[in-house]
């Protein structure tokens, strides 16, 4: 088969492109542990009340500057709808919903996540700047979708 | 009566400018132009990401 030597230069250029978009997100993922803000944890979410997880939704300490944020996102809101962790803190986020999609995003961080109901949907972030962060729904969930948030302030010690 | 002559209009064979069909020329500098935007903008997307981890 002819191939044009143009053809050949496009060819290198675009399969090139590709295997280096790969290798920078297999060095990424497989030597800086970025992975994407989801598993496969799974909960029944017709019955949050009596999961272990989900039953007191809130923030726990799980060591001396890493949280778990354990919430409940539904029409039109999330539970607990505030939480306070200080400057240079962790914070695990562990999401789920009681009812439909929404989406768990805080502006101008990497935390950008959909909430799906019977899953639970994880994402972490360092919070290094003070200051109150707002949570949002982007996921449009029903006729309240712009009233539901939530804020994280992060206090300054 | 001047018969105007007819003058024989020499009808130049407008020769066209024979492109040649087969050069890949314009197509090279487009497809790099395009790979490079796409290149240029996975790279913009990725430093944003690094940037607020």
């Amino acid at each position: 088969m002819h191939l044009h030597k143009y053809e050949k230069i496009w060819l290198v250029f675009g399969i090139g492109s590709l295997a280096l978009f790969l290798a920078v997100l297999g060095v990424a993922a497989f030597a800086f542990g970025h992975q994407p803000p989801s598993h496969m944890t799974t909960v029944d979410s017709q019955n949050l009340s009596e999961d272990p997880l989900f039953s007191e939704p809130g923030l726990t300490q799980i060591n001396e500057s890493t949280y778990r944020a354990t919430l409940i996102a539904q029409a039109f809101g999330y539970n607990p709808n505030k939480i306070e962790v200080p400057v240079g803190s962790t914070v695990i986020f562990e999401v789920t919903s009681a009812d439909v999609v929404h989406s768990f995003t805080i502006p101008g961080t990497n935390v950008n996540f959909m909430v799906t109901p019977g899953h639970v949907n994880m994402a972490e972030h360092t919070f290094n700047e003070p200051g109150e962060y707002l949570v949002i729904c982007n996921e449009y969930c029903g006729t309240g979708h712009h009233y539901m948030q939530m804020r994280i302030e992060v206090i300054s010690q | 009566m001047g018969k105007s002559n007819l003058e024989m209009k020499t009808s130049t064979i407008t020769t066209k400018n024979k492109e040649d069909h087969s050069s890949l020329k314009g197509t090279l500098y487009f497809v790099l132009f395009v790979g490079s935007f796409i290149l240029v903008s996975w790279f913009a997307v990725f430093f944003l990401y690094l940037s607020r981890i």
